[in-house]
């Protein structure tokens, strides 16, 4: 190439250069936001000033995302509802965000002066320290764990605390990325849960009656409570077991399961090992609402059927005892103004249980209008006495017979010692009245007879006078005498007249 | 027969012509790029050896680094007997020099017009 070709080329070249240069110098300087042309006419340039502006184009791009990246971060770190810290392989904090700042009272000038052991509560910074050290070393990647901080006003707080280490190419530790997540509610929630499950377990495991939790194909999951004994079971003995196989025998019971399984809740009585059980059934749903099982709670009720049973007889025995001695009893409520009659005392006074109310006021309607008043002052008196007394008043029944009646009763009296409530007997005295009246009359006729009988015994004494008397012939007379008055009750009431007479 | 479109890119397979085709305007962002490869990928398979008609008449900004070497990894790996191109730019030119080079594609030309180009593309077909 001959020298005027070479200054050709060379002044072509600087030609070049020059529309070059003062981009260049831009660039160089960190700008790139203004573009070079490059020539519509093809030359030896245009490969290397379009590469060129590809070179400039893919670092406009790496800027613009590196840009948004840094945005992304930034948003993430500041906006996380976690404390974040960057952390030096020295556990100097290097970078915080506004919530670490937050929760642990410090601004976050003054958190870039700390370590985290500065804010590590004593009792956990052995561990902690451990574990950060290990991550320094390269022998572990991450850790986890939940400590106790010390806030800048000496509060105390519980976190979850993850942290895991960015290291250089080489592997050496570049910086800590920890994350802490406040959580002393959840640890105050998680040991209330915690002492709420304790006295559920107590509750269950001492109560008397049998808690069992059976999942839908039958297995038990739980079996507790001392009601468990009456069985010969121990809690959680058939926990695993199948309730279709151990129950086998009682296919009732098993038929209100599985209408428990489909959705029922059931309350039913059942009869297992001569035990009575009062069972409550109710299905245990998921939080999709699907039968996954069901509850049950059995009372044994063994001891209250039987004392049932018991009162039932006694009920029966004392409805023929009053029915027997034509006798009945009442219960008045003061309380609430009511009066319960028994069977046998409605039937003494001639009514069914549908004919009577119960209100206080009404049972004088039974009574005899010319007992009414004397009744209702008896009732007064005994209150305000406080003293029970027994009365006789007559009733008239709806056919119209009119019965006599005996009362006594019973007071009951509250703290203030008020009369709270009276029990009362009632006795139908009508055929004693009258067997009375008849014995009285008889008694009046033998006293006559007897002053009859007197007189003639006077009479043939009289007579006898002055003749010769057997002895053995009066006895006969007085002998006579005693037995008919013996059989009508009145032997003392006639000796002394006779005695006197001889 | 497979092709597909956006709203400013498009690739299918001209069963008169018997060349694959596509056509571009704006910006070819890696998105784009990908989806080239795949329809690159369908064609070929579709047809064996095949040859492609590049419209790039339109405006077109250089495709980003990634995408560029996806699409030159998309034609390296499929078999691409000649690719034309229509009606770019200096620089659209450089840059489609760039990466056929780049995947070793040595049958690739730059034409002014189509009926140019598919001439050359036809005629080992006569």
């Amino acid at each position: 190439m001959t020298s005027d070709k070479v200054d050709e080329y060379k002044g072509f070249v600087a030609e070049q250069l020059a529309e070059l240069t003062p981009f260049l110098q831009e660039y160089a300087l960190g700008d790139f936001s203004r573009d070079f042309e490059i020539p519509e006419e093809e030359n030896e340039f245009t490969e290397l000033f379009v590469a060129l502006k590809l070179f400039i184009d893919d670092i406009r791009e790496l800027i613009r995302n590196l840009e948004e990246s840094e945005e992304r971060f930034r948003g993430t770190f500041e906006q996380a509802a976690v404390g974040v810290a960057h952390v030096s392989p020295e556990g100097r904090l290097l970078l915080v965000n506004s919530r670490l700042s937050e929760i642990l009272g410090f601004s976050e000038k003054e958190l870039l002066d700390l370590s985290f052991m500065d804010f590590t509560h004593p009792d956990d910074l052995d561990a902690d320290v451990t574990l950060f050290n290990e991550l320094a070393a390269g022998t572990r990647k991450s850790y986890s764990m939940e400590k106790r901080y010390i806030r800048k006003d000496g509060q105390v707080f519980w976190g979850a605390l993850t942290v895991s280490m960015i290291q250089h190419p080489d592997g050496s530790p570049k910086y800590a990325i920890g994350v802490v997540e406040d959580i002393t509610d959840r640890k105050a929630i998680s040991k209330a849960l915690g002492e709420s499950e304790e006295k559920f377990r107590t509750l269950v495991t001492n109560n008397e009656e049998i808690i069992y939790l059976i999942a839908r194909d039958g297995t038990f999951l739980l079996s507790e409570g001392k009601g468990l004994a009456k069985l010969g079971l121990e809690p959680g003995q058939v926990v695993g077991q199948s309730v279709f196989d151990l129950y086998k025998d009682y296919p009732e019971m098993l038929d209100h399961m599985r209408r428990t399984f489909e959705g029922e809740s059931l309350t039913v009585d059942v009869n297992v090992a001569d035990n009575h059980f009062r069972s409550w059934y109710t299905p245990h749903l998921n939080q999709e609402g699907e039968v996954i099982g069901l509850l049950g709670l059995a009372v044994n009720i063994t001891e209250q059927k039987k004392a049932e049973e018991s009162l039932q007889n006694s009920l029966r025995v004392l409805a023929t005892a009053e029915k027997v001695a034509a006798m009945g009893s009442w219960e008045w409520d003061l309380v609430s103004n009511q009066v319960t009659y028994s069977d046998n005392a409605l039937r003494l006074y001639g009514l069914s249980a549908e004919e009577y109310d119960g209100d206080f006021d009404s049972v004088f309607r039974f009574f005899h209008p010319d007992d009414v008043e004397d009744v209702k002052r008896n009732i007064v008196e005994m209150l305000a006495e406080k003293k029970p007394r027994e009365f006789k008043y007559r009733i008239i029944r709806p056919d119209g017979s009119v019965r006599s009646m005996e009362g006594s009763n019973e007071m009951t009296m509250n703290d203030a010692e008020e009369v709270v409530r009276l029990v009362g007997h009632i006795h139908d005295i009508t055929e004693q009245e009258q067997t009375e009246s008849e014995l009285k009359n008889y008694r009046e006729h033998l006293e006559d007879l007897v002053e009859e009988r007197t007189s003639e015994l006077r009479q043939t004494i009289n007579l006898m006078a002055g003749r010769e008397v057997r002895m053995s012939d009066l006895k006969r007379v007085i002998q006579d005498l005693r037995m008919q008055l013996e059989e009508a009750g009145l032997s003392p009431k006639v000796d002394d007249p006779l005695k006197a007479e001889l | 027969m497979p092709e597909g479109q956006g709203d400013n890119y498009r690739m299918w397979w001209d069963e008169s012509k018997q060349v694959g085709r596509n056509w571009v305007s704006g910006h070819i962002n890696v998105e784009i790029a990908e989806f080239f490869a795949k329809q690159i990928k369908e064609i070929c398979l579709a047809h064996g050896t095949v040859n492609f008609l590049c419209d790039l008449s339109e405006e077109i900004r250089p495709p980003s680094a990634q995408a560029r070497k996806i699409i030159a990894n998309a034609i390296r790996e499929n078999n691409i007997n000649k690719m034309a191109f229509v009606g770019a730019s200096v620089i659209v030119r450089t840059v489609a020099n760039f990466i056929t080079r780049a995947a070793d594609q040595k049958n690739a030309r730059h034409f002014a017009k189509e009926t140019e180009a598919m001439q050359w593309l036809q005629e080992d077909n006569k």
